[in-house]
């Protein structure tokens, strides 16, 4: 494993919802390595996408210290958390979270906008970005004329684009078809495969968590197991036929696309 | 590039919200229009009343109490006392009253034969001088509005009166029925009493002396009060002055509308995309990069709005002078969009805007993230 790119110890969070307190994170301590591919899995409501949020600086933790890339999530100031989550995050949602007005490509671009890059630079990059997944041909489609898988390879490679420290999928597959579903899973694993991108993946999915080097099991807020699949980023392996569900799988796909080949036939 | 980074969103959201972004841009448009088009008419009421010629070497005596010229009755024997008395040049008697002349109120001055051409700077544009036997002389602008050409016969007060000449003068003036002041008194059954007596200063002569000498005579001060013309017309103006104040004030309270409205609007955009918010301060924007697109989003409206606001103002000025629809106290009103009224809509709704949508934005722009996402 890489050196830690993620520290967390003790963590805490408490939120209320109306009058009810909920105890979302009762303690978690884990540790993350540069080049890790994390799934973390658990029943509904037993903080995984908390601990998603808290370690993506959009929420604070009530207690116990996060440290990602060296910024102390619970003492940084707001500015400090924005200029965090520019610099070193990105963020992947279930529902894909997409702005509707802006295109393929205006959505790729957005946290280059932020950064400030020059416009040509910034669509270079974009333009790069849907290539790696895939839609390099549906850089000027608007969410709404896209499918949701596309839809959620465009938020891969939103994420991706600003060259963030780490990547945080929250349910990626989880309002995805098996297809669309093995598709985004053999990007982010290729991404972290061949270009060493660390994920951390919040899943229900066995097979999705499958794909990671490491599984950690949340309950009622805890860790209750931390099961290692292997060392290092892994060598990019699509899953096979069936292993999704059973349909028709994609073979090879981030390759074929870092290699710049036709990849047409993606499913989606 | 700066507060400008994020435009395209802005940009953006208008275009998608095309039919709201439409009505927000129309709301201030009207409104700007409205704005435009009552100051201009409260411009030119005061412009009327200001225009009307009054000479500081000129005394004006009304009733005592009166607070304008046509009003109460001042005995001749006043301007008996006034021309004798020393460093007087002239002293020329008036009656200046309303008359209603076909649904419409049309003031009258009379004055001596003798002493009208000395009056005010008028001139004779078509037709004779005021002559003997019940003759009258219409302003132009009094005769244009009903179509009096010199020689017909007017009916006032149920007497028959022919228009000698028509004059050109400024003001209020423009707008007069001139007639002898024994026609006048005739006309209004008033004896041989007068409305006001202007009192001219001999050359030389100290005005105001003049008037403190007059004010504090015994005789006079019970009979009148008396006051530099100037000044007396400026105590007159003080009504018209409210009536401008209050269309000044509508005209704001319009504007303001503009800020309820661009609030209620970057309120609305912004309460329907608090889930848009959370993603863009999720993926690094900062909460004022955020309020910024949301500014942006009203401010052209309310740009956009301003813009064509002052064209609907200007189409809307252009046909009440051409139709000479708007008139006060019986003179239409030419309307002009001052640039001083422009700069002032201009300024208003920008600060306003900037205001109300900064506070509609800021607020959805404060929302948590994780709270917002959380509740999808």
């Amino acid at each position: 494993m890489d050196s830690k790119l993620i520290e967390i110890r003790d963590l805490r969070k408490t939120y209320t919802r109306g009058r009810e307190t909920v105890e979302a994170l009762r303690g978690v301590s884990l540790d993350i390595g540069q080049g890790e591919f994390v799934s973390v899995m658990g029943p509904s409501g037993c903080g995984k996408s908390t601990l998603l949020h808290v370690v993506g600086g959009i929420d604070r933790p009530t207690g116990g210290t996060v440290r990602v890339n060296g910024t102390d999530i619970g003492a940084a100031s707001e500015a400090a958390l924005t200029r965090f989550r520019r610099d070193h995050v990105g963020f992947v949602f279930q529902f894909y979270n997409l702005l509707s007005i802006l295109s393929a490509l205006q959505n790729v671009e957005l946290p280059l906008v932020a950064l400030g890059y020059p416009r040509l630079a910034r669509r270079k990059m974009a333009d790069a970005a849907l290539d790696l997944v895939g839609l390099a041909d549906r850089a000027s489609h608007r969410p709404a004329e896209l499918s949701g898988g596309q839809q959620q390879r465009v938020a891969i490679a939103r994420s991706l684009v600003s060259n963030p420290k780490v990547i945080l999928a929250d349910e990626p597959t989880g309002d995805l078809d098996s297809a669309s579903a093995r598709a985004v899973v053999d990007i982010m694993r290729e991404l972290n495969g061949d270009l060493g991108l660390t994920f951390v993946v919040v899943t229900h999915n066995p097979r999705v968590a499958a794909v990671g080097t490491r599984i950690v099991h949340l309950s009622d807020g805890q860790v209750v197991q931390d099961e290692s699949l292997g060392s290092g980023p892994r060598v990019s392996r699509s899953l096979g036929p069936g292993e999704m569900d059973g349909s028709q799988a994609s073979e090879g796909a981030i390759v074929t696309a870092l290699q710049g080949e036709d990849h047409r036939g993606w499913p989606g | 590039m700066g507060p400008f980074r994020f435009s395209y969103i802005a940009w953006n959201g208008l275009w998608q919200a095309r039919l709201r972004s439409c009505l927000t841009i129309a709301g201030v448009t009207v409104i700007v229009a409205v704005f435009v088009t009552l100051s201009a008419i409260a411009t030119a009421v005061g412009s009327v009343v200001s225009t009307t010629p009054a000479s500081t070497r000129n005394l004006v005596l009304i009733d005592k109490g009166a607070t304008d010229y046509c009003q109460g009755q001042i005995p001749a024997v006043v301007a008996e006392v006034l021309r004798s008395t020393p460093g007087v040049a002239r002293v020329v008697p008036m009656l200046h009253t309303g008359l209603r002349w076909k649904g419409q109120i049309v003031i009258v001055r009379a004055v001596e034969l003798k002493d009208y051409a000395a009056m005010a700077g008028m001139r004779i544009v078509q037709g004779d001088p005021l002559r003997r036997g019940r003759s009258v002389l219409a302003g132009e602008v009094l005769a244009r509005m009903n179509g009096w050409q010199v020689g017909d016969t007017l009916e006032l007060a149920g007497q028959e009166l022919k228009l000698a000449g028509i004059f050109r003068a400024s003001g209020l003036l423009n707008s007069e029925l001139w007639t002898r002041l024994e026609d006048g008194q005739r006309l209004l059954s008033w004896g041989d009493s007068y409305s006001a007596i202007l009192v001219q200063a001999s050359p030389g002569a100290d005005v105001e002396a003049l008037r403190d000498r007059l004010a504090a005579s015994p005789f006079l001060a019970r009979e009148t009060d008396v006051g530099i013309e100037p000044e007396v017309y400026a105590t007159m103006n003080r009504s018209f002055e409210q009536v401008t104040r209050v269309m000044n004030g509508i005209s704001a309270l319009a504007l303001i509308g503009v800020a309820f409205g661009v609030y209620n609007v970057v309120a609305m955009i912004v309460a329907e995309k608090t889930h848009e918010v959370a993603i863009l301060k999720a993926i690094g924007l900062s909460a004022g990069q955020v309020t910024g697109i949301y500014v942006q989003e009203g401010l052209v409206q309310a740009g956009l709005g301003y813009g064509l606001g002052l064209l609907g103002g200007l189409a809307i000025l252009t046909y009440l002078n051409a139709a000479s629809a708007v008139s006060f106290m019986s003179v239409p009103l030419t309307l002009d969009l001052a640039s001083e009224t422009a700069l002032a809509a201009g300024l208003l709704t920008a600060g306003l805007s900037l205001i109300s949508a900064w506070v509609a934005a800021r607020r959805a722009a404060a929302a948590p993230v994780a709270e917002t996402l959380r509740g999808v």
